[in-house]
């Protein structure tokens, strides 16, 4: 070993960073080298410098403070899980809007406005549906800036880069916890990975590269690339995800299921347990568990519904698996 | 974690207690403000907390904890509304206090150091700490504060592995060049 591949690794070596075999090499070299053995002492003694340092401590009021947030704080869980909670707000909303609107007459146009925020997945500017369009990106988008539209799935665990893109503003690190609303998109970087709890109807995990762009519920959306695993939440209540130009539908009640978007735009879905249909130019077909099938970007129907792999569904099942 | 999801308050204080510093520490080498780590530490805490039932061990705890805590630091950077709260001015001139240190330690990592000296030393590592670049500085915090492997890094930041190892390699080179030219009164 040379003298400059040496120096490359002994940073690496005092963290343990090399393999057995660097290791043996680079001690090798040491006995016999007296510069990179004064180099590995120096860089020794700065670990040791460093190591002594003894970070920042938390103020003496951090402790209390965060535990008085925690007992404050309107998700106190898991007795009351912070979406029923503003499941019964919302409803409570609902109903005393409905009321007003029954009493006082819609409003000219505004049906048709939000007709068309349905149409597109999306809010729809002037229903007090869309995020913030101005200003600086939320750190996480925890809170919701209209009546109509709440929250549709919250952020359980990223891994690698995951970003948040808000419609009409600009994107932010997503981060466990972070609620979305309609029309967010969340974006999982290569070898990334995202779960998400679709407030109780499902659980996804989106693995990079993915982008999935919620619709108006949590019970719709667009897989726009990349893999998503589909598992039953607490709900049996119907799904669509829409994937370029097919859409799958599915009782979440009970389903295990993956759908994945090529490169080249076709689309691969497979069901483990329960029963999904896919639906597309080329018409619509149940798959029950154990099967998969294969559209085209057109969607035309590649090859399917056949009998899937035991490995690709051992895989998904432990995945699923509680 | 799994005491905490099934509600139990005294388990998440046990789980506070034992990670305020580290978390505290984390924020800091991100924003290099006290108040302002704090303050991230607190939310990344509360997030933690708010998760629990759904919080299924894919990662390690830390792992998946200092991810959240470098997601709302790295918000924070990327809203703009930090201001630097220490001085990049070069270094006057060359002070050997600081090379002296690290090459008594060096010699006989052994032997300990005097009240003094290891006061100084401490002052010294954090201000060199400070000086770093940002990419650096978070990730030399990880390897010996936090005493995370190199993927366990890669994991919470997004990068690869062989960055992380250049990071740490090129933090190391810049902390002994400023650990030579920094003074007691620097």
């Amino acid at each position: 070993m040379q003298c400059s591949d040496v120096r490359e690794l002994l940073s690496p070596m005092t963290d343990r960073e090399v393999s057995p075999e660097e290791l043996r090499a680079i001690e090798e070299h040491l006995r016999s080298c007296k510069d990179c053995a004064f180099e590995s002492t120096m860089i020794v003694g700065l670990k040791g410098l460093l190591q002594k340092w003894e970070g920042v401590r938390a103020s003496a009021a951090f402790h209390a403070r965060v535990l008085e947030k925690v007992r404050s704080d309107p998700a106190q869980l898991p007795r009351h899980p912070w979406w029923a909670a503003l499941a019964i707000a919302v409803a409570i909303g609902c109903l005393a809007v409905g009321v007003a609107w029954m009493e006082l007459g819609a409003p000219e146009g505004a049906t048709k406005v939000a007709a068309r925020a349905d149409q597109a997945g999306k809010p729809a500017e002037g229903t007090g549906a869309a995020p913030e369009a101005t200003g600086p990106a939320p750190a996480a988008p925890d809170t919701a800036p209209g009546t109509q539209a709440g929250p549709v799935a919250q952020l359980i665990l990223t891994e690698g880069a995951v970003h948040i893109d808000v419609p009409g503003s600009t994107s932010a690190l997503g981060s466990a916890g972070d609620v979305l609303l309609p029309g967010y998109v969340v974006r999982v970087s290569e070898r990334g990975r995202a779960e998400l709890d679709l407030l109780g109807s499902l659980f996804m995990r989106l693995e990079g590269p993915a982008r999935y762009v919620f619709g108006r519920t949590g019970d719709e959306g667009e897989l726009l690339a990349g893999t998503a695993l589909l598992r039953a939440g607490v709900r049996g209540v119907r799904n669509k995800i829409r994937c370029g130009g097919a859409a799958v539908e599915f009782e979440t009640a009970g389903l295990l299921a993956s759908l994945a978007r090529g490169a080249d735009g076709g689309l691969r879905v497979l069901v483990a347990e329960g029963s999904a249909e896919v639906s597309s130019a080329s018409g619509s077909r149940t798959l029950r568990a154990g099967e998969k099938l294969e559209l085209s970007r057109d969607g035309s129907l590649r090859t399917g519904p056949a009998k899937a792999e035991p490995a690709e569904l051992d895989r998904l099942r432990r995945w699923g698996r509680p | 974690m799994a005491r905490v999801a099934r509600g139990g308050q005294d388990a998440f204080e046990v789980l506070l207690e034992r990670y305020e510093n580290a978390v505290t520490t984390f924020c800091y080498a991100f924003v290099r403000n006290r108040d302002l780590a704090e303050d991230l530490a607190q939310e990344a805490f509360l997030r933690v907390y708010r998760s629990a039932p759904r919080y299924k061990p894919l990662a390690k705890f830390t792992t998946w904890l200092y991810r959240i805590a470098a997601n709302l630091c790295i918000n924070e950077l990327n809203k703009g509304r930090l201001r630097r709260a220490v001085s990049l001015e070069e270094p006057a001139g060359p002070n050997p206090d600081g090379s002296r240190i690290v090459e008594r330690i060096a010699a006989d990592g052994r032997l300990p150091l005097s009240q003094a000296e290891l006061r100084e030393a401490h002052s010294l590592v954090e201000r060199a700490i400070d000086r770093l670049p940002d990419d650096q500085r978070t990730t030399l915090v990880m390897v010996e504060y936090h005493n995370l492997s190199y993927r366990e890094i890669a994991e919470i930041l997004g990068v690869t592995v062989s960055a992380i190892k250049m990071r740490v390699k090129r933090a190391r080179e810049s902390l002994r060049e400023m650990l030579k030219f920094m003074g007691p009164q620097d």
